[in-house]
């Protein structure tokens, strides 16, 4: 069970970093480096975000409103860690509003995904 | 807008690539077998059911080739909770088997459901009764432990858990967001009430998923007071048309059922290799100028 744990983090931390990477090319982020800072503020985040989840979703059982509100927190402490990265690292005009946008991007894309297939 | 569209459509096309697996950025996928992964949309879940092996049986890495994953004896009990349809019209089931001597070493793989016979449980019994059956309504609020709780697999069935009465949460402790002690009700032809619990958690953390509990009297493990002539120790079928294998132990059951959802101590590696990311990362943002 942990290897399968650890594999799905891995494909979610793939997945996002591949995503908000697109996202930022499209949002002007297109040197090697700022994609790199992306790519380590994803690294930062997502997979203590995921661990945090998934033991709270399968190790405690934890579900509904209580869920939902773990979910939230775990992404503005990763929207805001990011936005300071990016604030302290990157040109980004408005670094936050550019975490908020990436993250929230890559957040529905993954449902569209999940939708579609 | 022409961006965040242009960002959506390369990223559904870059995702197609990886042949529709349905993971969600930022979530995590559920974890199942790896042909599983590759091919959910042709896996038909049936929720976890168990099964006794007809005959002696190889695991099958997938159900397309012949590489082994491991032997099933025939009488042994293996876990499924999808079916998938090969070409030629043939069901194969994802097993999970473990090993007689209920160590937590666990394989997966995939059997033809032909060589399988269903052992009666709780999601038959669901199953069969889901028509009949209503939503929670109070049942168990009244109720205060002063022994022990009966949990049992299925109305009439064996014993899947005992729990000690200080362990037991009531209605006025009871501390979870969803506020009520059951999810749905059954009435047998007695007029006794079973109340079905998707999760029974106790006091400590310890959990208990997709049990019933009798309502007339929790805590009685003898039920011929109430009509039935059933042993606490043995089981029976509700419906006559299905049997439960003798060869299936309470401890297999037990430790399959928890096997299903990860340990707490799964999460340790998990975490320990987010906080090395961090770590990592942290080092690597201080580097870069």
């Amino acid at each position: 069970m942990t290897a399968e744990l650890i594999y799905s983090m891995g494909t979610a931390l793939l997945l996002t970093i591949v995503i908000e990477g697109i996202f930022g090319l499209a949002f002007g982020v297109r040197s090697v480096r700022g994609q790199l800072i992306m790519l380590l503020a994803n690294l930062l985040t997502n997979p203590l975000v995921n661990a945090v989840h998934g033991f709270c979703a399968y190790g405690l059982g934890l579900h509904g409103a209580a869920m939902s509100i773990i979910i939230l927190a775990l992404e503005a402490g990763a929207f805001a860690a990011e936005g300071y990265v990016y604030s302290v690292r990157t040109d980004i005009k408005r670094p936050f509003l550019f975490s908020f946008g990436a993250n929230a991007f890559s957040y529905t894309v993954g449902v569209i995904i999940g939708l579609i297939f | 807008m022409k961006r965040i569209m242009i960002c959506v459509f390369l990223c559904i096309a870059l995702l197609s690539v990886f042949g529709g697996k349905a993971v969600f950025a930022d979530a995590i996928a559920e974890p199942a077998n790896q042909f599983y992964h590759d091919n959910p949309r042709e896996c038909e879940f049936i929720s976890w059911r168990s099964f006794e092996v007809r005959e002696d049986s190889p695991l099958l890495e997938t159900p397309l080739d012949s590489v082994k994953n491991g032997e099933v004896k025939k009488g042994e009990t293996v876990y499924s909770g999808f079916v998938y349809t090969d070409e030629n019209g043939v069901e194969w089931c994802c097993c999970s088997f473990w090993f007689a001597d209920n160590s937590d070493e666990r394989k997966d793989g995939w059997i033809e459901k032909d060589k399988l016979s269903e052992i009666y449980n709780v999601f038959t019994f669901i199953d069969e009764h889901d028509p009949e059956m209503t939503d929670y309504n109070g049942e168990l609020d009244g109720f205060i432990p002063q022994n022990e709780v009966i949990l049992w697999e299925y109305p009439m069935g064996r014993i899947c858990g005992r729990v000690p009465a200080d362990k037991a949460y009531t209605r006025e402790t009871y501390p979870f967001e969803k506020q009520e002690l059951g999810d749905r009700c059954w009435t047998d032809e007695k007029g006794n009430v079973w109340v079905y619990i998707y999760r029974y958690i106790c006091k400590g953390g310890e959990r208990y998923d997709n049990c019933w509990i009798f309502a007339s009297a929790p805590e009685a493990e003898e039920l011929s007071a109430y009509g039935y002539d059933i042993s606490a120790s043995a089981g029976t079928a509700v419906s006559g048309s299905l049997s439960i294998s003798e060869e299936e132990t309470e401890e297999a059951y037990e430790s399959a059922v928890k096997s299903l959802n990860p340990h707490k101590k799964d999460f340790i590696l998990p975490f320990v290799l987010s906080a090395g990311t961090v770590l990592l990362s942290l080092i690597l943002l201080k580097a870069i100028k």
